[in-house]
């Protein structure tokens, strides 16, 4: 079947366990950055441009980037598992799934890092 | 391979449902994921717009003074809160806590208060 292919890791349990995992950096990540906003009453550049700036956050960003690509792209295969009965639409719409969530992480990490 | 059966549930007979709390819980969760998905790249657009220089950080300060931008940032930023909070009761959840039918519905309805909360703390706090 395409279901187990198109999945992150093909096994069940992998993929539950990825979920949490990612799910607890992502939360991190969120809970990080409203600190910091908050923390900001008004926000310049050069406290953004700082932040982005530092290596550390880098790292930190580049981690919670593949959590994302990993736990959305779990999520989203639940969901078209579940509701895209037709084998051949649900492999399409899987494959531009993981296009994209690809193109993201590359996107994301030329933001990191770019100019 | 074989020919799916005719298909018992209709839209029609999913309003005709009583659903209980972790339920609206359960697919508000799934929602707000499918939302959020679709966000990505609008978020990664922003990131990378506001860090490329002073003068495009001070645009998107003028641009989210907009209230329709505020409106969709509001409504994302509720979607993320929301997904996260609903995230934790199912990590809660595989600790083994709220696994009754009653700790279930007091769960549930913890999200949904705690969301709404942050939601109109959001709201305020974007106004």
């Amino acid at each position: 079947m395409v279901n187990t292919v198109t999945g992150l890791t093909g096994s069940g349990l992998k993929d539950w366990w990825i979920q949490r995992l990612s799910a607890v950096i992502l939360a991190s990540y969120v809970i990080f950055l409203t600190a910091f906003i908050a923390l900001h009453a008004s926000l310049q550049f050069t406290d953004w441009q700082a932040l982005f700036s530092n290596q550390a956050f880098r790292i930190y960003s580049f981690f919670a980037i593949l959590s994302l690509v990993a736990h959305a792209w779990i999520g989203a295969w639940t969901i078209l598992t579940d509701y895209v009965h037709c084998s051949w639409i649900r492999g399409v719409l899987q494959c531009v799934l993981i296009a994209s969530l690809l193109s993201s992480c590359v996107w994301g990490v030329l933001i990191l890092w770019g100019a | 391979m074989h020919k799916l059966g005719p298909r018992n549930i209709s839209l029609l007979n999913l309003m005709r449902y009583q659903f209980p709390l972790p339920a609206l819980v359960s697919i508000l969760h799934r929602l707000s994921g499918l939302l959020l998905v679709l966000s990505i790249p609008g978020v990664l657009w922003l990131l990378q717009f506001s860090l490329h220089s002073a003068d495009t950080f001070e645009m998107l300060r003028m641009v989210f003074k907009c209230l329709w931008v505020k409106s969709v940032l509001w409504f994302v930023l509720s979607a993320l809160m929301y997904h996260v909070i609903a995230g934790i009761r199912h990590l809660i959840m595989d600790f083994g806590f709220f696994e009754t039918k009653l700790g279930a519905r007091c769960a549930s309805l913890g999200v949904l208060a705690l969301s709404l909360g942050v939601s109109i703390f959001l709201g305020v706090w974007l106004w």
